[in-house]
């Protein structure tokens, strides 16, 4: 009797401890699953998190912020960086075996002055004639090849995102270091704010010898054969009274003028690997777009796409590598956003946000695949559609973007669009690219491609105006790859084809 | 007979061909000398636009050279040369400096300088007797000359 009373008494117990675990774990898939909510109830998730978790986390996880900047670094990296000394002139791009010393040196320079371990002497504004002849002496010019807020770009280079530059810069998109001042031998930094347009010199106390020292190192190595000129040098960015221009080029547009060599290069891989590697990932895809795998719908189309379907978006993946998320239109799409203050949003919690999602993406493929990646588009705030930043990101190849063809025409690797916080629409390509050693390819110089701008756009009238210059490899449906002339002409990107 | 009349009218046929052939895939090449009193036979066929001054002065080695030219027109540069006293073709790694012009109508190239006074002609025709010339000079500074003006005013100014 005694020992029956005792089995029930356990027994009770053990009941007890079982409901008690049981609702915990009810609650948790109902709080972080969704598993048992019914459609459209998803919200009740996605405010506990936000209101609650998200703010708990923050407390604990503050690298975040430190790993933003890291990715920054990473994924904001100058276009070229060009020396220029009394005639010679050496650029430096991804791939060149000097440019990770150069991009260290300039962002070493930089990072002292916004850290204010250099101190600023003094600062003028100065003519863009003068910026332009400064290029002619010995400086290094660091050139993003797009526009930057500058809080972004202070994160990217020294870690934080105000410094002493903050009230004179809201967007920049390069530098210049000049190391001889005209005769006074002085040390200075110019930049260009390109929103009020104004340009300064800021005059620095440092020892010069030693970067001067480094800088003849690097001219001694590199130096040599035909010099890449700078529109203004050879007045192509200005009309002439006598001789109407079909194209003009912005002044500091750098123009091979000889045939340029380009690494060849080739998909990684054959089809059936690929195919494999992207049927691998789909997990790990599932879960960084937190695609409820129990109560999504999900099918196969008639192109053999898996297509994933939930309430408030859809998600593709394709058998060539291409991976679509897309928000259904009035719903907010996916929460991306470490932090719940959304109003203000800006190209700064934006880009934080892009980057980190990225990132979490790209940490499921090869360690190589993220150091590949360059942030092609402008990191500026908007007039207009102030709540909502369009990014893109390309996968680069010694500096040299791959852009797939899609019914839009050429395009970045990654596009997406972020509003508020909320992944609206993402696209990927994932294949990955590789070089083929010891193989280059030779495009003619960039005169001869707008040549053929010129034959397909130029209306009689007003010249046309390119603002950019770079060479890209395109690939097409069929898969084949080749090297191309583009740039941006009158605002718009185009292939010079 | 008719066989004759056939083969005589084939032989004509591919005469006719290889004189248009043999005339689309000649191009004119500019003369390898010029005097150094050549002038222009037609005016404004070239602008010269860089460098923007007839005698210019620089310390840099390399010059860049550019021009507007009609499309299709050939351009062509020379160097003085003060032992012949003519304008010589200038050729960098057995390519000459000749370019026939694209839709931009722009020409652009780089010459190197050596120190002290260099002659240059640079030429937009469309043959031997249709052509504009534009002759200029530059002045290379040597490095230590520059170094003594900076030192100079470096004094005044300390």
């Amino acid at each position: 009797m005694f020992k029956k009373s005792i089995v029930k008494k356990h027994l009770k117990n053990v009941m007890l401890f079982f409901s008690i675990g049981l609702m915990f774990f009810l609650v948790w898939q109902i709080w972080f699953g969704s598993y048992f909510l019914p459609g459209g109830y998803d919200y009740i998730t996605t405010s506990f998190r936000t209101h609650i978790m998200n703010p708990i986390q923050q407390w604990f996880t503050k690298e975040s912020k430190e790993g933003f900047s890291q990715n920054m670094k990473v994924l904001f990296k100058p276009e070229k960086i060009i020396l220029n000394h009394s005639g010679q002139r050496v650029v430096f791009q991804s791939g060149h075996k000097d440019y990770e010393e150069m991009r260290s040196l300039s962002n070493e320079f930089i990072s002292n002055v916004l850290l204010e371990k250099y101190t600023i002497k003094s600062k003028v504004s100065i003519s863009v004639e003068t910026y332009h002849s400064l290029l002619k002496g010995k400086t290094i010019y660091v050139d993003y090849g797009k526009e930057c807020d500058f809080r972004l770009f202070s994160l990217a280079v020294c870690d934080q995102s105000s410094s002493v530059l903050t009230e004179d810069l809201s967007v920049i998109n390069g530098y210049i270091i000049g190391l001889h001042d005209s005769v006074m031998n002085d040390v200075s930094l110019y930049i260009t704010d390109k929103k009020s347009n104004n340009i300064y010199r800021y005059v620095i106390e440092t020892e010069k010898s030693t970067l001067d020292e480094q800088l003849k190192e690097f001219l001694e190595e590199s130096a040599g054969g035909s010099i890449p000129s700078y529109s203004f040098e050879l007045n192509f960015h200005k009309e002439q009274e006598n001789s109407a221009s079909k194209v003009l080029f912005e002044p500091l547009v750098l123009l091979d003028l000889t045939t340029v060599e380009v690494p060849t290069i080739q998909l990684a891989g054959t089809e059936e690997e690929n195919r494999e590697k992207f049927d691998e990932l789909t997990d790990a895809v599932l879960e960084v777009f937190s695609v409820n795998s129990r109560t999504m719908r999900r099918y196969t189309d008639l192109e053999n796409a898996r297509v994933f379907v939930e309430n408030n978006a859809t998600l593709t993946l394709y058998p060539n590598g291409i991976l679509e998320y897309q928000a259904v239109q009035g719903s907010h799409g996916l929460d991306i956003s470490n932090s719940t203050d959304r109003t203000n949003y800006d190209v700064h919690k934006a880009t934080a946000d892009a980057v980190d999602f990225v990132t979490e993406l790209c940490n499921h493929m090869p360690n190589s695949y993220f150091k590949h990646l360059q942030i092609s588009t402008s990191l500026v705030n908007h007039t207009d559609k102030h709540n909502s930043f369009k990014l893109s990101f390309d996968y680069c190849i010694d500096g040299i973007p791959v852009r797939q063809q899609t019914e839009n025409g050429y395009c970045p690797v990654i596009e997406m669009e972020v509003r508020e916080g909320y992944l609206t629409s993402y696209r990927h390509n994932l294949k990955v690219y590789e070089k083929r050693e010891n193989e280059i390819w030779q495009l003619p110089p960039v005169i001869s491609a707008a040549d053929k701008l010129v034959n397909a756009l130029y209306d009689g009238t007003n010249a046309l105006r390119i603002e950019k210059v770079a060479v890209c490899y395109t690939v097409d449906k069929e898969g084949n790859i080749a090297p191309t002339w583009n740039g941006i002409v009158d605002g718009k990107e185009r292939l010079f084809e | 007979m008719v066989l004759k009349k056939y083969i005589t009218k084939i032989c004509v046929v591919l005469l006719l061909l290889v004189m248009t052939v043999g005339l689309a895939t000649s191009v004119y090449a500019a003369p390898d000398v010029l005097p150094a009193d050549i002038e222009s036979t037609e005016e404004g066929l070239l602008t010269l636009k860089a460098p923007e001054q007839l005698i210019t002065s620089t310390n840099n080695k390399k010059l860049p050279i550019s021009a507007t030219v009609p499309e299709g027109a050939q351009v062509t540069v020379y160097r003085f040369d003060p032992t012949t006293g003519n304008y010589h073709k200038i050729v960098v790694d057995d390519v000459p400096m000749e370019t026939t012009v694209g839709a931009t109508m722009l020409y652009a190239g780089q010459v190197d300088l050596n120190e002290g006074n260099n002659k240059f002609l640079i030429r937009g025709g469309w043959d031997d007797s249709v052509y504009t010339v534009v002759k200029f000079e530059v002045n290379l500074l040597n490095i230590s000359f520059m170094d003594r003006i900076k030192g100079v005013i470096s004094a005044i100014f300390n």
